[in-house]
């Protein structure tokens, strides 16, 4: 699946037990709608791990920080893994700031197996 | 009227059609009546767009919400009779009970065709004689009046008419002119909503940020705010300065997330609730926790804010401070010599997650040196695919604060941002700066 506007791409991928989606460009209040819709598809509540891959996002602000908690809490209500990969220096910057990098499980790589 | 347009805009001729000039008349004043939304300027296009196919004279005048009839937009083949008239109707105001055609259609919301008019029936109708002349002056022959309907209001009238020798008006002149009144109201009562909802949007914007920051005894503060967005958008940072206890203060710069009225309100409620905490003595930690408690039990979506707070305290002759960080970029302090660092640790943005982990930390403020407090706007201030400020940038920024008074140094990293965003920010920008006074004021 791939969804775009302007400055967000989102690409969704299936691997057995686990989707991992993609983010590609900015996450901002324009953008953030898009991947809250795709978040709420069911197809990603049936899986057992769900896994956000930052590695390629620029820039988030906190329109899109409120996404990305929205699906961290998705994930826990459905009894589902969920991690990050790690994004841009200014994405990192803001995940410390929120104090989200104590919360939220950031991995590597999104391959990087979830126990 | 005989005639009557249709749902979809089309004209149902039952009798005379409305010709193809009228038709092209219409098509134009759609155009004109879709590009400004600011009432005067609509109401004077509309005026200039019946003359001289329509119209050598056409007068638009609008009743304001206690019944007078004030706004006046006049167009004439003869710029001077449009000024005279314009200059008449300011001395002498029609008067909405009067005989007037105009105040009669107002008042009755029904439009009223004068074929032929005598100075007779002029006179008969005249604010004073000084009106009477100048109709009779200026040969007034034949009108049409329309009423300008919105809303279910009569919003005021628009009036055509010719003068001297121009052919009268006739009955199927009615529906071109009531049809042109019609679309012209909406356009007219459009551009009040829109240019009231600004003004709502303004005072509410105004009424989320202090009027103005209290005197703190040695000690400079100043702030600078600038919303993102267009202008009916209300944003979502905040600042405010907080009397605390005796010799201190609570510095507070906050950002909700979001924009418009949701925003707005949770703007209002973070501000009010950091009051009420501080008034009751709360310790920053304790305040940003009572602010995330507050925030949680907003149902029935999460909302989200960050907050930083400073306590500044005088003892014995030196500045310390107290900084409580939730989610929130830690402020800059700057010494002298523009060197600027961090001061505070990360803490938990509030409202979404439990639980909170915010921590204080101290600090001195010296003599000579500012304390800045900032919002994500400034360090995120950029354009889509390009490196934005970023905090690097900002702190380069602070090296130019020794050097200017402090609303120089606020108003400088502000025109920085707005350069870096090329104009127009995709969020909105608020700082709070303290600067400590050199110890004996004497000696600034």
């Amino acid at each position: 699946v791939v969804l775009a506007d302007e400055h967000l791409q989102i690409d969704v991928r299936h691997e057995r037990d686990r989707v991992v989606v993609e983010l590609h460009g900015e996450l901002d209040l324009v953008s953030a709608p898009l991947l809250q819709a795709e978040i709420e598809n069911p197809e990603i509540d049936s899986t057992e791990v769900v896994v956000l891959d930052l590695q390629d996002l620029r820039f988030i602000d906190s329109a899109g920080l409120r996404v990305i908690l929205a699906t961290h809490e998705r994930s826990h209500q459905r009894g589902q893994a969920f991690a990050l990969s790690r994004g841009s220096a200014q994405v990192q910057r803001l995940l410390s700031v929120a104090g989200l990098d104590e919360h939220l499980r950031i991995i590597e790589s999104p391959d990087e197996l979830l126990v | 009227m005989s005639n009557q347009m249709t749902r979809d805009g089309t004209i149902d001729a039952k009798d005379q059609p409305v010709s193809d000039a009228g038709i092209g008349l219409l098509i134009e004043a759609g155009a004109v009546l879709a590009s400004s939304l600011d009432p005067t300027t609509t109401m004077g296009q509309v005026a200039h767009l019946t003359v001289p196919h329509l119209a050598d004279l056409c007068v638009i005048d609008l009743r304001d919400e206690e019944g007078s009839i004030r706004d006046v937009a006049v167009a004439a083949t003869d710029p001077s009779i449009a000024e005279n008239l314009a200059a008449l109707r300011a001395r002498h105001p029609l008067d909405p009970d009067g005989k007037h055609p105009v105040a009669r259609v107002i008042a009755r919301g029904e439009p009223m065709l004068l074929a032929e008019m005598t100075s007779m029936l002029l006179d008969s109708f005249a604010q004073g004689s000084e009106h009477a002349r100048f109709m009779i002056e200026n040969d007034y022959r034949s009108a049409v009046v329309a009423p300008l309907p919105a809303r279910g209001r009569t919003l005021g009238a628009l009036s055509v008419l010719r003068l001297g020798d121009s052919t009268p008006y006739r009955k199927n002149d009615l529906d071109l002119v009531c049809e042109l009144a019609r679309r012209a109201a909406l356009a007219i009562d459009n551009a009040r909503l829109y240019t009231e909802r600004t003004r709502i949007a303004h005072t509410l914007q105004q009424a989320l940020l202090p009027e103005s920051l209290p005197d703190v005894p040695t000690a400079e503060v100043e702030a600078r705010y600038c919303a993102a967005g267009e202008l009916n958008e209300v944003g979502g940072d905040f600042y405010d300065v907080l009397p605390y206890g005796l010799d201190s203060w609570m510095f507070v710069i906050g950002d909700v997330c979001g924009k418009g009225p949701r925003a707005a309100g949770v703007t209002a409620l973070a501000r009010h609730t950091l009051r009420a905490a501080a008034m009751c003595g709360q310790s920053p930690t304790d305040m940003l926790g009572t602010l995330h408690r507050a925030l949680r039990q907003q149902p029935p979506e999460a909302d989200m804010c960050t907050a930083c707070l400073v306590l500044m305290t005088r003892v014995n002759e030196r500045t310390l401070l107290t900084v409580a960080l939730a989610g929130h970029p830690p402020p800059l302090l700057i010494d002298p010599n523009g060197a600027a660092r961090q001061i505070g640790r990360h803490g938990t943005l509030l409202g979404v997650l439990d639980p909170i982990n915010i921590a204080e930390v101290q600090a001195e403020l010296g003599a000579g040196e500012t304390l800045l407090l900032y919002t994500d706007g400034v360090p995120d201030a950029g354009v889509a695919g390009d490196e934005p400020l970023g905090e690097s940038g900002l702190i380069e920024l602070c090296g130019r604060a020794p050097s200017l008074s402090l609303p120089g140094f606020l108003e400088h990293i502000e025109q920085v941002a707005l350069k870096c965003a090329q104009g127009t920010l995709r969020d909105d920008i608020a700082l709070l700066a303290v600067r400590a006074l050199n110890r004996t004021p004497s000696q600034r």
